[in-house]
């Protein structure tokens, strides 16, 4: 059988409001529906169980936003990418919107595997007191200098230890935290942040686990400075609790052999 | 605090939590194709009182969903049981139950609809109205709470939950809920009472109306009911049914979940009812007649669906698929029309028999997994007494046919404790997987003889309302255990045998037989902690054994104790169309052996639906 000759598309899309707590893989199979829908003539796998052929971006973890996600779709027929994108944008859901399209190279390199830089944008604020339960009722306050320091405490660690999934994980930060962490004071009284973070082979460090540190050391400075009648423990699980964490990933970037990073399209 | 029958949106407080909680997705609505109509007054909320994942797929609430979004003047929204560790958390932050679309209280509805999807349903029911906050009991209820609806499928005994309900809906639900969605809307518009409202909707024909039932007890403390003197309220609700099925739109699945939910696909109704006549299915009583979409309409319905939902999938269901008289043809169109796309059509279950495999072989494409079919009994005998209308001699051609194209997987359903079953039946299951096994074996190539897998699913019998066998007891535990391990010793090697967890057969029996005498039982376990029964890893008999001697309630007798033929039953009111006498008779001819015919194969069996309903038989063509 000869291979047909097939197109690969590539398509900027949005994942905002409350679609930014899906799973990866609802993500896909949103994702997957909506080119169905489009009825763009995508190109199937090979093998028992065709499916569309399409490859994504490094995943985006849950509840964080998006302004820059990708996908690289393979399509049948050649048509301009504008038309493809007018028919993806009146299949997709409003908080999953394309934004953007135009054709690679069919055998350029990969968004999985190289599209390695990501920009992050965080908000730090705190839960309104109607929200939550009385049993964390806890003093709450902090300023972008205290953030600042628990960034600086984190970072001169070198690395981050967690869990994922029960498994304990090591992150090293030397490599996978790019340039400064940008801290400010943000808009109604929160913290904003701004950072970027690096992937490799080895491993990717995700945002919510370098804010989930930083909030750990955070509440933990807090806990030792106030008077509070709990422990330390219980200061900073209710800490984490009331804490709201808004996080967005502004930009992704190709990173080439030489260094030099290169927008996907 | 906010009062529950505030219309408020719920959103920024539901959003916390999401967080904490697993699978925040099943909360958070915004689905391509939900429907969001913030204009309309009159608002409905349809419930299913399980997880999102279980409940979304429904199709009963989808065609509802839909049907009264389509009316002026009212919006319909949806909502689930939230899961244990929501449930605890909003109970912990005063947050009641909200819908989903416009994230109001559930409790600020006027109408809230909770389907009765089985019996192990019942805890998780008292458990959403009790997040929701609204009163359990139906005559606790006031002026302004909403009117609780229930229909679906385990309506035709609904008397241990019965009195949560306000009214429940009996039979084909697609136009006696607009009827009562429109009896409660103009009544609640006039301010009129709310007793009123319940004493209109008992007028209204296939709505049963539990307040105004009053219950009588036999000499077993069993309860049955009749109507209050001077209610109004009919002696008998007969179910409704929708003559003209064909006229339905068979597109109903058109909100596209995000998460995985338990039947991710497009799902088109291509028949309703099933005339087969399996003396223990109550579904096969309760659906009937048999209604046919034409094969046109089918394809049409296919193709349109997964256009506007971008499924990968679609399912053609029904109680009886492979018995649609133009099946054949409906396949081979589908298969010409969605070649290349990567979408697969699959078929709920297979007839037994090599016609049944020939359907597989058309929906499995180059994939062949494992095909699925339910002899439901281990010898001819046992099979005569339930009618399952199946020889052994077409086990083994859908064996002979399955094995030899490809297939080395098949699944074989069985019961034990059926009515008159002796020790020799429950050995002929094993019997009859040695014989399937070794028939697979010689049927593929050598090569591939040690991929044969067969496996065998054994349940135990749980008698159902308004079926032939509705006066017999489920068999006793320890003697269920004996006849299992009998089972486990000859079942032979190389055949996988499974059984159904027997605790959770129990309670669905004894929430099956009895009558309203269950209802503190049920309160009482769900007091204890009981909730999300039908979830193996959730379900604790222990609870419910203490609840029972909490309330003084006996579980093995409301299981296991027959009733006496021509002897009051707790569901008496409740009509599923079929005649008494013919369910006697019924009961007559399993004792005798005797089959009776599928009446849309031959001639009519007598079972008094079509006459006393005004409906009949509709299908494409013949199927005999």
């Amino acid at each position: 059988m000869s291979e047909e000759e097939l197109y690969c598309l590539r398509v900027r899309y949005v994942e905002t409001g409350r679609l930014r707590y899906l799973s990866h893989l609802e993500l896909l199979r949103a994702m997957e529906r909506t080119i169905r829908r489009s009825g763009i003539p995508y190109a199937v796998t090979q093998g028992f169980s065709p499916r569309i052929k399409a490859a994504y971006c490094p995943a985006l973890p849950v509840a964080v936003a998006s302004d820059d996600e990708w996908f690289d779709l393979w399509v049948r027929e050649y048509r301009p990418a504008e038309e493809y994108l007018e028919d993806l944008r009146r299949s997709a859901p409003p908080d999953l919107m394309p934004q953007q399209a135009a054709y690679v190279e069919v055998h350029g390199p990969s968004l999985g595997a190289n599209l390695t830089i990501a920009c992050w944008e965080a908000d730090l604020s705190v839960w309104p007191d109607a929200c939550l339960d009385a049993a964390d009722a806890v003093d709450m306050t902090f300023h972008a200098e205290d953030v600042r320091r628990a960034v600086e405490a984190v970072r001169a660690q070198g690395q981050i230890e967690y869990l994922r999934n029960g498994k304990p994980k090591k992150v090293d930060l030397t490599e996978k935290l790019v340039g400064d962490v940008c801290v400010d004071p943000g808009e109604s009284g929160g913290v904003h942040l701004s950072f970027t973070t690096r992937s490799s082979n080895e491993g990717a460090l995700r945002p919510d686990v370098l804010l989930a540190e930083v909030c750990r050391q955070l509440a933990e400075s807090l806990a030792v400075r106030g008077s509070s009648a709990g422990s330390t423990q219980d200061y900073v699980v209710s800490f984490q609790r009331n804490l709201r964490t808004s996080v967005v990933r502004t930009a992704q970037y190709l990173e080439g052999k030489d260094g030099t990073w290169s927008r996907p399209i | 605090m906010i009062s529950m029958h505030e219309r408020v949106d719920l959103w920024g407080r539901v959003e916390p939590l999401l967080d904490l909680v697993e699978k925040p997705s099943r909360y958070i609505d915004h689905e391509f194709g939900a429907v969001r109509d913030s204009e309309s007054s009159f608002r409905c909320v349809l419930i299913y009182p399980d997880t999102y994942e279980v409940g979304l797929p429904n199709q009963g609430l989808a065609i509802l969903y839909k049907i009264l979004n389509n009316q002026p003047g009212i919006a319909c929204e949806r909502a689930y049981t939230p899961w244990i560790d929501m449930a605890d958390l909003m109970r912990r932050r005063d947050l009641p139950l909200f819908s989903m679309e416009s994230c109001f209280p559930v409790a600020s509805f006027d109408m809230v609809g909770i389907q009765l999807p089985h019996e192990l349903a019942a805890s998780n029911i008292v458990e959403t109205l009790d997040l929701a906050g609204i009163p359990l009991m139906a005559r606790d209820r006031a002026q302004d709470d909403p009117i609780i609806c229930g229909g679906g499928p385990s309506v035709y005994n609904p008397e241990a939950v019965c009195e949560l309900y306000d009214c429940i809906m009996v039979g084909d639900g697609e136009e006696v809920i607009v009827e009562v969605a429109c009896c409660i809307r103009d009544m609640r518009a006039a301010n009129a009472p709310r007793a009123d409202i319940l004493a209109a909707l008992a007028q209204i024909p296939g709505v049963y109306v539990p307040l105004l039932y009053r219950a009588e007890e036999d000499s077993f403390g069993r309860t049955h009911v009749v109507p209050v003197e001077g209610s109004g309220a009919p002696e008998k609700v007969v179910k409704r049914v929708v003559a003209d099925f064909k006229a339905l739109d068979p597109v109903n699945t058109t909100l596209v979940p995000y998460p995985q939910v338990v039947q991710d696909r497009l799902a088109v109704e291509v028949l309703r009812g099933c005339a087969r006549g399996c003396r223990f299915c109550q579904a096969g009583m309760t659906y009937r007649p048999v209604r046919e979409r034409p094969a046109d309409q089918i394809v049409a319905a296919v193709m349109r669906g997964l256009a506007c939902t971008g499924y990968d999938q679609v399912s053609l269901t029904s109680l009886s698929t492979t018995d649609h008289s133009n099946l054949e043809d409906v396949l081979r169109r589908l298969n010409a029309n969605l070649s290349g796309k990567g979408i697969s059509v699959s078929l709920p279950s297979e007839r037994l028999d090599s016609f049944g495999v020939e359907m597989a072989k058309l929906v499995a494409g180059e994939k062949k997994g494992g095909l699925t079919f339910a002899p439901e009994a281990g010898t001819q005998r046992m099979r005569d007494v339930i009618n399952k209308g199946v020889t052994e001699d077409d086990l083994m051609n859908a064996v002979s046919a399955s094995f030899s194209q490809g297939w080395l997987r098949m699944k074989l359903y069985f019961m034990i404790g059926l009515p008159t079953e002796t020790d020799e039946d429950v050995l002929g299951i094993a019997e009859l997987c040695r014989r399937a096994l070794e028939l697979a074996r010689a049927s593929v190539p050598p090569s591939k003889r040690c991929a044969v897998r067969i496996g065998t699913s054994v349940a135990v019998f749980i008698p159902k309302a308004q079926t032939a066998f509705q006066w017999c007891g489920q068999t006793p535990p320890e003697e269920v255990r004996r006849r299992q391990k009998l089972l486990a010793d000859a079942v032979p090697r190389g055949v996988d045998l499974r059984y159904h967890d027997y605790a959770s057969s129990f309670l669905e029996a004894v929430l099956s037989r009895s009558g309203r005498e269950a209802l503190p039982l049920i309160l009482e376990a769900h007091r204890l902690g009981a909730r999300f029964d039908a979830w193996s890893d959730q379900f604790k008999l222990e609870i419910w054994q203490q609840a029972a001697e909490n309330v003084g309630f006996d579980m093995q007798r409301a299981a296991c104790e027959p009733f006496e033929v021509g002897g009051p039953l707790p569901w008496d009111h409740i009509s599923a169309g079929v005649s008494p006498r013919w369910l006697e008779r019924e009961w007559e001819r399993a004792l005798e052996g005797t089959l009776t015919p599928d009446c849309t194969m031959t001639k009519c069996s007598g079972c008094g639906v079509c006459p006393s309903l005004h409906v009949d038989n509709d299908l494409e063509r013949s199927r005999a």
